[in-house]
């Protein structure tokens, strides 16, 4: 499941709302063992999730780097080699 | 009505990191008379309120700093007068029905999805903030 969650650092265009949003909900995921929560725990789990992703907000738009931007098309294709080199699909 | 014509404006606070939607909801609400303060995450929104109380609490969800959630539990403890407007892009599948429904259980009534135009914002706060 977290293999999902990718690096959202440096890309140009910078990284929406939406890409954090869905890496934190993997994340919570992962943590709880719940795709989704039961009613009882709805408040702390998507809460979590909003946390986590205003602290990732917070982390990637104030990080420095020299590097080049990456490119999203260059990066799906690198994990698109990987995950061929991995489980041998084409 | 707009601001200038109206001696004592009811106030609403909005607090959204994307400045241009505070912009536009800024205008929008000053237009129809109401006194806007903007914040661009829920510690600033916190300080303001405390400075000078809103009526009415205009909140994001996903911000950097102080979200939304804990931006309402923070006010619904210390402000409980304050009524609260939840607005969300809930642009993640699956994600949005459980975002706006935590904010009932928070104890937030009205919702406003993004986006949104004036006339819907307005409708919103006119239900929540009957004029005086």
């Amino acid at each position: 499941m977290c293999r999902n969650i990718k690096t959202l650092f440096n890309f140009e265009p910078a990284a929406s709302d939406e890409e954090i949003y869905a890496a934190s909900l993997q994340f919570i995921r992962k943590l709880s063992g719940y795709n989704k929560p039961s009613k009882a725990n709805e408040i702390p789990f998507n809460r979590a999730v909003v946390q986590v992703a205003a602290i990732a907000r917070t982390l990637l738009d104030t990080m420095e780097t020299n590097a080049e931007p990456r490119d999203r098309d260059v990066e799906a294709a690198r994990a698109k080699a990987r995950a061929a080199e991995r489980f041998g699909t084409s | 009505m707009n601001t200038r014509d109206n001696p004592n404006p009811q106030r609403i606070l909005v607090v959204d990191d994307h400045q241009d939607i505070c912009a536009f909801m800024q205008a929008a609400l000053e237009g129809a008379g109401y006194e806007v303060q903007t914040a661009a995450e829920g510690a600033q929104a916190l300080a303001l309120q405390r400075e000078r109380p809103a009526e009415l609490l205009i909140t994001d969800i996903f911000m950097p700093g102080q979200e939304g959630f804990e931006t309402i539990s923070r006010f619904r403890a210390e402000f409980p007068q304050t009524r609260i407007i939840v607005m969300s892009a809930g642009n993640v599948p699956g994600m949005q029905h459980d975002f706006l429904s935590t904010a009932a259980l928070l104890g937030v009534g009205t919702t406003l999805r993004k986006p949104f135009d004036a006339d819907q914002l307005l409708d919103a706060v006119r239900r929540v903030l009957p004029p005086r």
